[in-house]
């Protein structure tokens, strides 16, 4: 529901009107209605009490005569009085002499006995009494019964008359309120519609009308002269807007317009340069693509334009060697002469061609660094043909040359390698027999002997030789480790004492307790040790100590280095020399990388490779000036695997079965076959596989097979152990075999099992390892 | 012919009650007369009633010797030689009737209420009569004699009356 609040003013001002006029007409009604009946029923007794005396005083003959007749005339004129009901004359004595009842309506009686003067209001009526008094004398009583239905009728009367009065007045006063409530609202209204046109429209030039000097019309006079003022402030704000944007027109037009000059000059000028840098750029990059090295000059030979491959070379930035002469930032040195050549520049204006100079000259960089190139010059022409410069272009061939000196080397090498490998079986046999013998020539002495000591040292001497033979044969072709379980500290011992003997450094050795064992190739690893050696040696010439440590470590898989998680044998090899600068670090371990004057980049690199093939991992950590170190991981062995792990002094040099040695060397033959019988075994002998079989065989069928079988893997001419030993496997599955041979890298050597042989033994050989060998095979169960 | 009815029953064939209620009467009519100013000699002045013979009459007048009417006291008396003078209402007998004419001129226009106990005394020039209607006594008023006489006579009474009028 709306509150009064919210209506219209129209309505607000009707409404008030309205219930004023209606309040108004209602209380003056019911004033006079009230009035009127009070004042109806006041005099009601007064009038009947008059009508009374009247009919007393006009029937006082009547009583005195006691005429009832006249009485009764007298009352008879009531009938002029509706309202009157009933009426009666009593005289003095109280009895009644005439009675009137009106005709129409109920027929009521007055009562028999008058009641003293007064009146009473009884039922609807009113019950009036009035002595006749005539000359101080009561003569009579005269009793009136007055009808109130009149006045109830009158009161409904009132009550219609009232409601009529109120409606006419309701109505009236709502067309005349609606009407004259115009006078009041409708200047307001007119306000209220102005105002919201303006605040809709901003309009402001909009007026509010006035209808009249009262209070609105002063608050119009208000509102107008407040739109005034908006409005004038308005237009003084339009005034400036415009004149603000005149000239901001004015100048933004002479604005664009330099603009656009400004904008088809730049364009013109990127135009231009967008020309010229692509022109230069494509010149800048053709000339930095260039492999080579090119110097622009101009014709006095001072120089305009370097490359980057010539900036490089020099050492001179182009900006540095800008107008400089061509003979300061290019110093190069005829070979042929050892002469600087000066004026390059003039040779080629002299000739007026290109000049070529293929033969490599040395080139003197900025920092003095001596580069060998080789370089032609030709003259620059314009578009007329004019010579405006030279231009210079000159390779380095400095690594080239370089290349090709290790190609050579390596082409040495090879060739020292097949040469080694040719020798090696020969030199192995002499070497064997050398071995042998004094292997043997040990037996026959008593380790007191002086003879025996002596027999040692040539016997330890023999062995070196065999391991030079080895490594010569390891740097020629390489080869598969033949590994056995082994103590690394041993090798590393021996190894270092063999390389430090005679030199000013001093090995110093911290090996943990308990090391693990691993399984390596004791003549690869002894080369390891002994390059490692080399390696510190020479960094330090002055001398020193050399810290070499083998620990037990076990990598986890969190370890983020190349090795599989597991157990390994952490070998240190520690200088105090003047470090590897870390660009050097990364590229010890290629082939042919050396910073030596005679190195020849394949110690490490061989080292590398050995260690790789063991399945470690080798790497090198250095500061300069403070040393370098080392690390070689080897894997270690398993517990379970250390049953080889035995010395070979432990085993009894004594045996007892039927060999068959197959050798093509007697000398061999000779000495294997009295290191053999020393030991207490039936030798035969045979010089080829052939023989072998068939000797063999021979005893297969007599039931007294061989219990092993030695043989030498290359027989020259003949069948060797390869092959042999599958024949032999053909006639008995169960045939104990061991291959011989000087050829360590040969794969046979280290898959000997997989061919079927049952051992190995590396010739040269003491007796002592061929004895463990014999009695491992033979006492293995097949 | 109503006049025979009347006089069919001889006057002084009425009883001793019909004296009492003319006295009655008398008294009754008193209370509706006004007397012209200058009648009495002053408020206690009795209305004086005079009677011509008070032989047979005089004994029921007794009644209402002494009473009051608008404060003045009724005296009975007795129309002498004198005159009637004195006398504000003069009561005729039925005896005295032949004399009418004389009496009635003696009292002419002198505010003096004449009352005749016969009927045609007021028709005669007296002012009121008795009459008999049946057995009810009423009386007749003669309006030309009451105004020659000066008196007023209440419409009351008037109302009550026969009306009758001097003849031509």
């Amino acid at each position: 529901m709306r509150s009064f609040q919210d209506i219209s003013i129209k309505q607000k001002l009707t409404s008030i009107i309205m219930l004023t006029s209606c309040v108004v007409v209602l209380l003056t009604c019911l004033a006079f209605v009230t009035n009127d009946l009070a004042t109806f029923h006041r005099s009601m007794p007064r009038e009947v009490s008059i009508l009374a005396r009247i009919i007393g005083t006009n029937s006082t003959a009547a009583l005195v005569f006691k005429d009832r007749k006249s009485a009764a005339e007298t009352l008879s004129a009531l009938s002029a009085q509706p309202h009157i009901v009933t009426a009666c004359i009593y005289d003095k004595d109280g009895n009644a002499m005439a009675r009137y009842v009106r005709r129409e309506g109920k027929k009521v009686l007055p009562p028999l006995i008058p009641e003293p003067d007064g009146f009473r209001f009884q039922g609807d009526s009113l019950h009036l009494f009035r002595r006749i008094v005539l000359d101080r004398e009561v003569i009579g009583t005269v009793y009136l019964q007055y009808d109130l239905k009149e006045f109830w009728s009158r009161g409904k009367q009132y009550a219609i008359i009232v409601v009529l009065i109120l409606f006419a007045g309701l109505t009236l006063s709502f067309l005349l309120s609606a009407r004259l409530q115009r006078l009041i609202s409708r200047p307001i209204l007119h306000l209220a519609d102005i105002v919201r046109a303006v605040s809709q429209q901003k309009d402001y030039s909009l007026r509010a009308e006035k209808f009249g000097q009262d209070e609105v019309g002063d608050l119009i006079d208000g509102f107008n002269e407040m739109l005034t003022q908006v409005q004038d402030r308005d237009a003084r704000l339009e005034r400036h807007r415009e004149l603000l944007e005149e000239q901001v027109a004015i100048r933004t037009t002479a604005l664009r317009k330099a603009n656009d000059e400004l904008l088809a000059e730049m364009a013109e000028r990127e135009q231009t340069e967008k020309a010229l840098a692509s022109e230069k750029e494509r010149l800048t990059v053709t000339l930095h693509s260039i492999g080579d090295g090119v110097l622009v000059t101009d014709l006095a030979g001072r120089i305009l334009l370097l490359n980057k491959v010539a900036e490089e070379l020099t050492g001179w930035t182009q900006e540095e060697a800008l107008n400089l002469p061509l003979h300061k930032v290019f110093r190069i040195i005829e070979t042929a002469t050892g002469n600087f050549r000066a004026d390059l520049v003039g040779d080629v204006l002299t000739k007026n061609d290109v000049v070529s100079h293929a033969d490599a000259s040395t080139f003197i960089a900025k920092d003095g660094t001596e580069l060998l190139v080789v370089y032609n010059s030709a003259p620059i022409r314009d578009k007329s043909g004019d010579l405006i410069g030279v231009i210079l272009a000159f390779r380095d061939i400095t690594e080239k040359q370089k290349v090709e000196e290790e190609l050579l080397r390596s082409r040495k090498l090879e060739s020292i390698g097949i040469l080694a490998g040719g020798i090696a079986h020969d030199f192995n046999n002499f070497l064997m027999a050398i071995l042998g013998n004094i292997s043997i020539a040990k037996m026959m002495t008593a380790p007191s002997d002086k003879v025996y000591q002596k027999l040692e040292e040539a016997e330890k001497a023999t062995l070196r030789a065999k391991g030079l033979t080895q490594q010569l044969l390891t740097f020629s072709r390489g080869g598969a480790p033949i590994k056995k379980v082994l103590s690394i500290s041993e090798i590393i011992k021996d190894a270092t004492t063999f390389t430090l003997a005679g030199s000013n450094v001093k090995g110093n050795f911290e090996f943990e307790d308990d090391l693990w064992s691993v399984e390596v190739d004791e003549g690869q690893m002894s080369q390891v040790i002994n390059n490692l050696m080399i390696n510190a040696c020479q960094a330090m010439p002055d001398g020193g100590v050399v810290r070499l440590q083998a620990k037990n470590v076990t990598v986890s898989e969190e370890d983020p280095s190349a090795l599989r998680p597991g157990r390994y044998v952490r070998i240190s090899v520690e200088d105090q020399g003047s470090g590897i600068s870390e660009d050097y670090l990364e590229k010890i371990f290629d082939p042919y990388f050396t910073t030596k004057e005679n190195g020849t980049g394949l110690g490490l690199a061989t080292c590398y490779s050995i260690v790789k093939k063991h399945d470690g991992l080798i790497t090198a950590r250095s500061r300069l000036q403070l040393g370098t170190t080392f690390y070689v991981w080897l894997p270690a062995v398993e517990v379970a695997d250390a049953q080889y792990l035995k010395n070979e002094a432990e085993y009894p040099l004594e045996g007892k079965g039927r060999v068959l040695l197959m050798d093509d060397e007697e000398m061999i033959r000779d000495v294997a076959g009295e290191m053999l019988m020393h030991m207490g075994y039936e030798v035969s002998f045979a010089q080829n596989g052939v023989e072998a079989i068939e000797m063999y065989l021979k005893s297969w069928e007599a039931d007294r097979p061989y219990d092993a079988a030695i043989m030498d893997l290359t027989v020259p001419g003949g069948m060797g152990g390869g092959e042999a030993i599958r024949r032999l496997i053909a006639i008995d599955a169960n045939v104990k075999a061991i291959v011989s041979s000087g050829y360590a890298n040969d794969p046979i050597m280290s898959d000997y099992k997989k061919c079927g042989f049952a051992g190995v033994v590396v010739k040269p050989y003491k007796t002592e390892e061929l004895g463990r060998v014999l009695s491992e095979v033979i006492s293995t169960t097949s | 012919m109503l006049a025979s009815c009347f006089f069919s029953p001889p006057a002084h064939a009425l009883s001793a009650p019909e004296y009492e209620v003319k006295a009655a009467f008398l008294y009754n009519f008193a209370k509706f007369i006004e007397w012209p100013p200058g009648t009495f000699h002053d408020e206690n002045s009795p209305i004086n009633l005079c009677l011509t013979d008070g032989s047979s009459f005089r004994g029921a007048l007794e009644a209402i010797q002494g009473k009051t009417v608008k404060g003045r006291k009724i005296a009975i008396r007795t129309a002498g030689t004198d005159g009637t003078a004195a006398c504000q209402i003069l009561f005729i007998p039925s005896s005295d009737m032949t004399q009418v004419g004389e009496i009635l001129d003696s009292v002419k226009s002198r505010g003096i209420l004449t009352v005749g106990e016969e009927k045609g005394f007021a028709q005669l020039g007296g002012i009121i009569s008795f009459v008999l209607i049946g057995n009810k006594i009423s009386f007749e008023i003669n309006i030309d004699a009451a105004k020659r006489s000066g008196l007023e006579i209440s419409s009351q009474l008037l109302k009550l009356a026969i009306i009758v009028r001097d003849k031509p």
